[in-house]
């Protein structure tokens, strides 16, 4: 047990640190539908710490994670002036296309390293059980200062995800704030996939927001049940990564889904037991 | 289910971690290979545990909760080493928090320290030669006589930490390495027919074997294995192929067979899917059995022409 503790302590703290932001941030994306939003800027930022490596950056540098950023200010410039195309084609289609490009690219650059292959499995399911403390630390104390930012410029993007139409009416410089968003995002995202992966942090974003939003609508109580849902997974994903020996990160992963059908089937039985009674109302009703 | 039977499976699931015994010495290897050496080297006094199965691709491995453990406890960890395990061991050991394993310690051993690489880049690394590892290619354990040398490393060291049994595995070593030198013997005389026959390889997994044996190497299909290779790198090598009658390509079990398929269909030449580690396959069940089911595979697949 002392055992478990020790190595799982680390890898749950981070998995604690990373669903503040992302359970929070996921229900945004959700709202403005573009769920792969996060797929799309993690491989940027991951195609930036690629390109900052073939050019000799070393890993504990700076070079990389400032690169890295520059290419998710690139992604949250695109997404945040395509906001417009919502009319002719879903802006879906502009963050599909986005992640597909930068991951090829990705391919290209790497087609010349050794060790192309293994980076590009490390980019998608990071490594989040060989988490250091010091790695979480600064990760807490970045999303803290995130988390606060987030605060105070929470009734805008709510507005701005929410009912973007009334937004672009009435709001000044609506793509600036877009930009703001997406950039604040991608820099979640970037710090997040640098330990878990683009797989969990996809999870800990979108899960938690669909659960949610099969029961409620209200943004602060879905927030709450959401910190729920997050924590749940964790701690089933990484004490079953324990017990059967299997890699962390795609057992939490697991785990958001088996979440996911049980909350699917626990509100299939709640508009049944519903509209049973009515139901039955309706089919007495003429006999008595 | 209640919220509190949940949180006993839970907890119960966190407690039953798995189990380790006690012995003089833990050793962790990375390989089968170097576990089977470990083996056999240490005998009843050392514990052996092996991170990547035979039949996985060690470039490439994720990291699981028990190789944590397994490392956390370890007295010492055998490598590969020439950063063939660089994407992950170096997290790993360093996730286990065990200090004496870290290299640089007398508890880290990267058994490439007993060998010559060959393959190592001069000046300008030509791509078509494929493997661009800095210190050189990283599968020299498929020649036998690197095989032996790492053996009496591994004795060495296993001596050091644990200097009461140091004659024990100085003689286990020396019963080792004379069942390779049979091998030897037996493995040369097989392939003596068909020195200089000009063979293709999926990646540069098996040069070691070639040169020792006396066979040519004459390109690989995927220089690097994960990233497709592009089409004129392809097209080369199936007219070096053509060219030159390559009668069979020798594919690694772990890596896709796609690209040597096609190959093989567009040459004639014959698919040889062969295991690099013991227990890659049935009956390699050490590592003189693991050289034996390469030699014969070769031999009968060159020797059917």
């Amino acid at each position: 047990m002392n055992e478990a503790i020790q190595f799982l302590a680390p890898p749950f703290v981070m998995c604690l640190v990373i669903a503040s932001l992302t359970v929070y941030l996921g229900m945004h994306v959700l709202a403005r539908e573009v769920i792969f939003v996060d797929l799309s800027l993690a491989q940027l930022a991951a195609l930036g710490a690629t390109v900052a490596a073939i050019f000799g950056a070393e890993d504990e540098g700076y070079a990389a994670p400032l690169t890295a950023f520059g290419f998710t200010v690139g992604g949250a410039v695109i997404f945040a002036f395509t906001r417009r195309v919502r009319r002719h084609v879903s802006q879906e289609a502009i963050v599909g296309i986005t992640y597909a490009v930068a991951s090829a690219v990705t391919v290209l650059a790497l087609a010349n390293s050794p060790h192309g292959a293994e980076h590009l499995k490390d980019i998608l399911v990071g490594s989040l059980l060989l988490t250091e403390w010091s790695r979480v630390w600064q990760t807490a104390l970045a999303f803290t200062a995130l988390g606060v930012l987030q605060l105070v410029l929470a009734r805008r993007f709510i507005r701005l995800s929410w009912q973007p139409d009334e937004a672009e009416r009435t709001g000044k410089l609506v793509d600036l704030w877009d930009f703001v968003f997406y950039l604040l995002f991608g820099i979640v995202i970037t710090l997040s996939v640098r330990v878990a992966g683009i797989l969990l942090v996809f999870s800990f974003l979108i899960v938690p927001a669909v659960i949610t939003r099969l029961f409620s609508d209200s943004i602060l109580k879905r927030l709450i049940a959401g910190w729920a849902v997050a924590v749940l997974a964790s701690c089933v994903g990484l004490a079953g990564s324990w017990h059967w020996d299997l890699p962390t990160g795609a057992t939490i992963v697991t785990a958001f889904g088996l979440l996911l059908i049980v909350a699917g089937v626990v509100r299939g039985f709640i508009g049944l037991t519903r509209r049973a009674p009515s139901a039955s109302a309706a089919t007495a009703a003429p006999e008595t | 289910m209640t919220h509190r039977s949940i949180a006993i499976l839970v907890l119960s699931l966190a407690l039953s971690g798995p189990a380790v015994a006690r012995a003089d010495l833990r050793v962790v290897t990375t390989t089968t290979d170097l576990g089977d050496f470990a083996r056999r080297i240490g005998g009843a006094n050392v514990q052996v545990d092996t991170i990547c199965q035979g039949n996985q691709d060690p470039h490439t491995v994720q990291a699981r909760p028990s190789y944590m453990v397994k490392v956390s406890r370890a007295d010492l960890v055998i490598a590969v080493g020439l950063e063939l395990e660089v994407a992950w061991l170096p997290a790993l050991i360093q996730g286990a928090r065990n200090p004496s394993v870290n290299p640089g310690r007398p508890g880290y051993l990267e058994a490439a320290d007993a060998v010559t690489p060959i393959d190592v880049p001069t000046g300008r690394v030509d791509r078509s030669q494929g493997d661009l590892h800095p210190f050189g290619n990283p599968h020299y354990w498929l020649d036998p006589e690197n095989a032996k040398r790492v053996v009496r490393l591994i004795a060495a060291r296993m001596a050091e930490l644990d200097p009461d049994n140091t004659a024990r595995y100085a003689a286990n070593a020396r019963r080792v390495n004379s069942s390779i030198h049979r091998g030897i013997q037996r493995w040369r005389a097989a392939l003596a027919p068909f020195r200089g026959t000009k063979v293709a390889s999926y990646h540069a997994t098996f040069n070691y074997f070639l040169r020792r044996f006396g066979l040519v190497g004459v390109g690989y299909l995927e220089p690097r294995p994960g990233i497709p290779p592009s089409p004129s790198h392809l097209a080369g090598l199936i007219r070096r192929m053509r060219a030159d009658h390559v009668p069979v390509i020798l594919h690694e079990r772990y890596y896709d067979r796609t690209t040597s398929d096609m190959v093989a269909r567009r040459t004639s030449a014959r698919l040889l899917v062969l295991p690099t580690s013991v227990g890659g396959t049935d009956g390699t069940g050490s590592y003189e059995r693991l050289i034996d089911h390469i030699v014969n595979t070769v031999v009968s697949a060159l020797g059917n022409r």
